[in-house]
């Protein structure tokens, strides 16, 4: 009975052990998962890889006139949360001068953004995918928001699949680090190091914002 | 390779990176880099840190540099003229006339420091100095006792107490003792401060004209003092360290946080948590002891690394988020370290670009950029920077190292949206490093708008060390953590409050709380010194509001309102323009409703002063400008006094959070303005700043060509920017100097005494030339101060920019000489090609001329002076072998009275322009600016000239003629396109810009007598107790688990994926226990089992189980 005893001891000893260990990863995890709300999941700097699930934005049904381009496949998992997302709040682009885009795809006056960060969608500023001043030849715009704007329509999923699968070759820690489609549209309607030659000057002044490939393209003529 | 054109600042500093890349176009370079060696070798408390940027253009260097180096060259106190003063003199003479003295007899009166031969416990150094002072029977001294850690430990002195009159007994008494080596008067700082009746400290606590309000203060000019001084301000007083001796002693306190009391924010529960901000620098190792959160590094440069191998980095860090030793300002937040800069030193635009993007992305609420470089007109860096701020990060940046020049700020700080921070000492004295003047954006048309927007402490600051332990650093590159680490716990502190915190509302409770430094300049100070507990106050009560930077005009209030206060108004002057500008704190964006209205005092003449507003159209991101322009109606040609009223402003914001109508916010502007009656035409001096034409953007060329660090022309060539002193010594000759921001077509010459031309770069437009004649004919005199022009020599100070990887060829020389040629062409004067350089006497003043041209046409009645000691400094940059003893004899200085008409004005010409440019100073001119000013103005030749004038030139055949294919019709305003083979293409000449001054609505009225007392931000309650703060919400926000560290090496490296590794082990760990956990229960289940029913398998299993057993 001594030795069972001792066993029990020690099972116990052990048995400790894990829990502490297990707590401690389970902690972890829940840090990680407030870090996902800043939109790149894991720890460590883990990049997006294609296999994981992204929230593609959808259209719905009040799609009037702006977009209409036959929506894209269905999203991996994302379209339960885009609903919530529609009733409640928005996410819009924060910084426009004059206008704002929003995460429904809709480009606004300011004056026109509701309480819940949308754009009124009745307002007479409102276009929903809008791509005033955007080139689809080189998917770039004159303005940030239209930009955004043009990039949430459902049909360039497959434009944007190819940024994706780009910056995934180029390890782009800014563009994996997104976890839905609006984000990657924040994020790729920026300038960026495509978007200057000889550092202090803008390839093409005049369309800065790209959701595609990017001016470079098109444009760089370096000697 | 190309540190030859990297900045003297970054390049002095970084002794070793600057020494291991030299290359020299010119032979001429190893001194200059002796020079900084030494003055390295010299420097003891401070370790050299900074960065050299290859190259100029877009580059981007880290501001950082040596508390003990004062190198610039022109800075000579010396020559800078002595008894220079404020308008408020009354502080700063006391100051010295009554401390200083006192200081030396009283402190050492009856104290003094023993030093023994050893160290010696406390009870051991007591009984020695009993048994050396027996004789006293222990009466009449006192061993003064220690209360600090340090006196539990052995120790080698003592401070002794004696009475007076035993004094010289005692001393001989101790002096014999075998075991005391020395004793010496006590010279502590503190003690003498009590001794002393009149505190100075006291002055430092207000401005001198604040309380109370002293008539004298807020009228008195300088001018009217007569004196001679050059006023360089507060640069003067503080650099040559005029209470050095009283303030050598004064302790610089340990910690940083300590003398800006974030210990009682500490104490408070506020420690950064939850604050996010981003270091933009070296990088940062991700195992340094002082840190606790570093919760991301990100690397974005060609380095594969995330270390910081300089230790600026660690160092900027450990200022913001220290937790030990050198303590940072928020320690509880989480550190996002951006690499952006290689170990030697390099970055790119595009590297700030992609990395600024991930900034915006993560959310950042804080970051700092200890960087700065001249290139204003880098547009994707500025939007980007614009960007970040419209994006609610809040950006702090240093303002630069250039300082004492004005003209010297450093982008981004002197972007609006970011808050610029300027540097001070421990003395509350503006660091001599740290950058100033106004922002040159706005230039020539309009003024610049003021910077920094606040100083604290960079001087001898200590923080982290890279590898462990602290050290002490100076420069704005320290000012700025300063800043942001305190944003970020002031951001941590107000959380609770959400959206109400942003880049505007932060920055304009920095600044409205921060306290003033007496007698110092806006363009130095800004708003004044950082104080962390009132801004604490001010956001916490801070409702959203817009607000202006400067709040109010006092034009008579120096030192503050320099150079407003320097000259008043006058009828039929050039409107004065103040830059101010606007915080939204509302919205990211607003814009101004209708126009802004005008409201003179009609008891306080306001209704003599006329007013115009320039501003911008949408105030984004949270900040715009509303530029007054002010000058004087007819009726107050002949007045003489005071002019008061405000300007009011609405700014409306569209609806936020919360809000039922768009948020509108009013402001209101004080103006007072000294007027005084229309100075005499022979008194007025009207400065072309129109043809000045610096870097950014083009590669114009510095003016003196031995200052081969600093490559480029890039101080604006401003009366308020280089051209400082020049300004304040024609002020202080009596002249009133306007600036003309406009073609020569635009101004009315009948009302000028005299024209200068200074340095001028830009082309002229042919009606220019030929308004200038008639104004010439009709009794306009011009001065030209012309520059080197060499084409060969421009093609040798080319460069190669790494940054944007192209050749820098120069777009003229120093100045554009055959473009000044055109212009003077119609009196036969012209400059050649030679560039001349050397020391030269013209009467008993000694000069140097620091490459300038020569004259090569000059009319033969006119006066010319021609030196024979010049060398061909040509030769010596482009290496070419001179002829021994072969001196150029040309004449440098030429004087002529037009002769067209019968009163026509008179034409005065000068090779060299460095000896009025602050920029390069090293031997100023001003007796010969004043005796050219004597004769343009009063037609009266000066005898100097007349004795030393030398034989008239014989006119040369050929001038100098443009480089080909040079691309100044890129930053021309006159150009069309290239000037190929001397063939003009000016464009159209713009039409004059006409003000539209506004309707005034006058008020019955008056204003307070001070203006700065009566502005504060709306509805602050600052004075108030510090509010309870939530400690709860804190801890909840903090996550008290050990902080993982996120890194990104760069897109090369495989490693980007490591984390998986990462993972795989822990799970590897988690399966090992888990595995011997099952085995654990297995055997006790079996053993269990066993005992009840088959006792003999026992055996076999039990030796695995390390059970005390016995079998």
């Amino acid at each position: 009975m001594v030795k069972a005893k001792w066993r029990l001891a020690l099972a116990v000893l052990f048995g400790t052990g894990a829990i502490i260990l297990l707590s401690k990863v389970s902690l972890q995890g829940s840090t990680t998962f407030t870090r996902e709300e800043y939109g790149h999941a894991g720890h460590g700097i883990q990049l997006r890889n294609l296999k994981q699930p992204f929230n593609w934005h959808e259209d719905q049904e009040w799609a009037e006139g702006g977009g209409g381009g036959g929506g894209g496949p269905p999203g991996t998992g994302g379209q339960h949360n885009e609903t919530t997302h529609e009733i409640s709040t928005c996410r819009n682009s924060v910084q426009g001068k004059m206008i704002i885009a929003d995460d429904k795809g809709f480009v606004c006056h300011r004056n026109d953004v509701l309480q819940s960060g949308c754009c009124h969608e009745n307002a007479t500023s409102s276009r929903r995918y809008s791509c005033d001043g955007c080139s689809e030849s080189s998917g770039c715009c004159k303005v940030y928001e239209h930009c955004i704007s043009c990039c949430m329509d459902p049909k360039r999923k497959p434009v944007l699949m190819n940024v994706l699968n780009e910056a995934n070759a180029l390890k782009n820690i800014l563009l994996l680090s997104v976890s839905d489609h609006f984000e990657l549209c924040l994020a790729k309607c920026r300038t960026s190091s495509s978007s200057v030659h000889h550092e202090n000057v803008y390839i093409n002044p005049m369309d800065n914002f790209c959701f595609s490939k990017g001016p470079a393209a098109h444009s760089e003529e370096k000697s | 390779m190309h540190t030859l054109l990297s900045h003297p600042l970054y390049h002095e500093m970084a002794a070793q990176s600057a020494s291991s890349t030299t290359l020299s176009h010119v032979s001429t370079r190893v001194e200059v880099q002796g020079i900084a060696a030494a003055i390295m070798a010299e420097a003891t408390s401070t370790v050299a840190a900074g960065l050299t940027r290859t190259g100029w253009v877009t580059s981007w260097g880290i501001v950082l540099c040596l508390s003990g180096w004062w190198g610039w060259v022109g800075a000579n106190p010396s020559s800078l003229g002595a008894g220079s003063s404020p308008s408020c003199p009354s502080i700063n003479d006391s100051f010295s006339a009554e401390t200083v003295p006192e200081f030396r007899t009283d402190i050492v009166h009856n104290e003094f420091i023993v030093k023994f031969s050893g160290f010696y416990e406390e009870t051991a150094r007591k009984n020695y100095i009993n048994a050396a002072l027996a004789a006293f029977d222990g009466h009449g001294y006192e061993i003064i006792e220690r209360t600090n850690p340090m006196a539990r430990y052995p120790s080698d002195f003592d401070v002794l107490s004696v009475a007076d009159n035993i004094i010289s007994q005692a001393i001989e008494s101790l002096q014999s003792h075998p075991l005391i080596k020395s004793i010496t008067p006590q010279r502590r700082v503190t003690r003498t401060l009590k001794e002393i009746p009149v505190a100075p400290e006291s002055s430092e606590s207000s401005h001198p004209c604040d309380n109370p309000p002293d008539p004298l203060c807020t009228q008195q000019t300088p001018w009217t003092k007569g004196r001679r001084s050059l006023n360089f301000g507060s640069s003067f007083w503080n650099s040559v360290g005029r209470h050095s001796s009283r303030r050598l002693l004064r302790a610089v306190p340990r910690q940083i946080t300590a003398v800006l009391q974030a210990d009682m924010m500490w104490e408070m529960g506020i420690t950064g948590a939850g604050v996010k901000v981003a270091i933009f620098d070296t990088g940062l190792s991700k195992t340094h002891a002082h840190f606790r959160k570093i919760r991301e590094r990100t690397n974005w440069t060609n380095e594969k690394t995330l270390d910081d191998g300089l230790g600026h980095g660690t160092f900027v860090a450990g200022v913001i988020a220290s937790s030990s030793e050198c303590l940072g300002f928020a320690p509880d937040a989480e550190i996002h370290v951006f690499r952006v800069f290689t170990n030697n030193q390099v970055s790119y635009t595009s590297w700030f670009l992609d990395a600024f993007n991930y900034a915006i992305m993560k959310k950042i609420h804080v970051l700092n950029l200890s960087i700065g470089g001249p290139d204003f007109n880098d547009l994707p860096f500025v939007d980007k920077v614009w960007e970040l701020t419209a994006n609610r990060v809040i950006m702090v940046s240093a303002i630069g190292n250039d300082g004492p020049l004005y003209g010297t700020l450093n982008n981004p700080a002197d972007q609006m949206d970011v808050i610029g921070v300027g540097g001070i000492n421990f003395d509350d004295q503006i660091a001599r490093f740290s950058s100033r003047g106004m922002t040159t954006w706005e230039l020539p048309t309009g003024y610049g708008r003021v910077k920094p927007d606040v100083v604290t402490y960079g001087s001898a600051v200590r923080g982290s060390n890279k590898d462990g332990g602290c050290r002490s650093l100076s420069g704005t590159s320290v000012a700025s953590p300063v800043v942001a680490g305190a944003v970020s716990l002031l951001y941590s502190g107000v959380l609770h409050r959400g959206s109400v915190i942003n880049p505007a509302s932060m920055k304009q409770c920095l600044m409205s709380t921060a306290r003033r430094l007496p007698g110092v300049g806006i363009f130095e100070q800004g708003a004044g010194k950082l104080d962390l507990i009132k801004a604490y106050q001010c956001l916490n009560s801070y409702t959203p509001q817009a607000s202006l930077s400067p709040n109010y005009i006092d034009m008579t209030e120096c030192q503050y309102f320099w150079p407003y206060c320097t000259q008043p108004l006058y009828y039929g002057a050039m409107p004065v323009i103040v830059n101010t500008t606007i915080f939204n704190g509302m919205s990211v964006s607003g814009k101004i409703v209708e126009q802004p209205v005008w409201h003179p005092y009609q008891p306080q003449n306001g209704e003599l002063l006329e007013v115009a507003f320039t501003y911008s159209d949408v105030i984004w991101p949270w900040s715009g400008y509303l530029a007054v322009h002010i000058t004087v109606k007819k009726d107050g040609a002949n007045f003489d006094g005071l002019a008061q009223g405000h300007v009011s402003l609405t700014i409306e914001s569209p609806m936020e959070e919360g809000d039922l109508i768009p948020r509108v916010s009013n402001i209101r502007l004080p103006i007072r303005a000294k007027v005084i009656p229309t100075p005499p035409r022979a008194k007025r001096v009207l400065w072309d700043q129109y043809h000045n034409l610096r870097y950014p953007s083009g590669y114009f060329p510095r003016d003196n060509l031995r200052m081969k660090n600093d490559p480029l022309d890039w101080n604006a060539d401003h009366i308020h920017t280089n051209f400082k002193d020049m300004y304040m010594q024609l002020r202080a000759s009596g002249f009133f100097v306007e600036v003309l921001g406009v073609p020569f077509t635009c101004f009315d010459a009948s009302k000028y005494g005299t024209l200068m031309i200074v340095d001028a770069e830009e082309e002229y437009f042919p009606e220019e030339i030929s308004k200038l004649k008639r104004d010439v004919d009709n009794g306009l005199s011009v001065i030209v101060f012309a520059d080197w022009y060499n084409v060969s020599v421009m093609k040798k100070v080319k460069f190669y920019d790494e940054n944007t990887r192209q050749w820098w060829i120069p777009e003229t020389g120093g100045a554009n000489v055959p473009a000044l040629n055109e212009l003077l062409s119609t009196w036969g004067i012209a400059f050649g090609d030679t560039v001349l350089e050397g020391d030269f006497t013209i009467g008993d003043h000694d000069m140097f001329y620091a490459s300038g041209t020569g004259l090569v046409r000059f009319p033969m009645d006119g006066v010319v002076i021609t030196p024979t000691t010049l060398k061909d400094q040509g030769h010596e940059v482009l290496g070419t072998p001179t002829s021994v003893e072969e001196n150029p004899k040309m004449p440098i200085l030429g004087l002529y009275q037009s002769q067209g008409t019968e009163n026509g004005g008179r034409i005065a010409v000068y090779g060299d322009s460095n000896c009025i440019d602050n920029a390069h100073l090293s031997k100023d001119c001003w007796w010969l600016l004043d005796a050219i000013l004597e004769y343009t103005s009063a037609a009266h030749m000066p005898s100097v000239f007349l004795d030393n004038a030398g034989v008239p030139v014989k006119p040369a055949d050929a001038l100098p003629q443009r480089m080909d294919g040079n691309l100044l019709h890129r930053y021309s305003k006159v150009l069309q396109s290239n000037i190929g083979d001397n063939q003009h293409s000016a464009k159209i000449l713009p039409t004059c810009p006409h003000l539209k001054w506004v309707a005034a609505h006058p008020l019955n009225r008056t204003a307070p007598s001070n203006l700065y007392k009566a502005q504060r931000l709306l509805s602050l309650n600052i004075e108030a107790p510090l509010p309870p703060y939530h400690r709860q919400e804190l801890l909840k926000k903090s996550d008290g688990i050990g902080f993982e560290v996120d890194d990104w090496i760069g897109a090369q490296d495989s490693r980007v994926f490591g984390i998986e590794d990462h993972l795989s082990w822990t799970m590897f760990w988690i399966f090992c226990l888990l595995c011997g956990v099952c085995y654990v229960s297995y055997k006790y289940c079996r053993t269990r089992f066993r005992l009840r029913r088959r006792k003999p398998r026992l055996p076999k299993l039990m030796p695995a189980f390390p059970g005390p057993r016995n079998i």
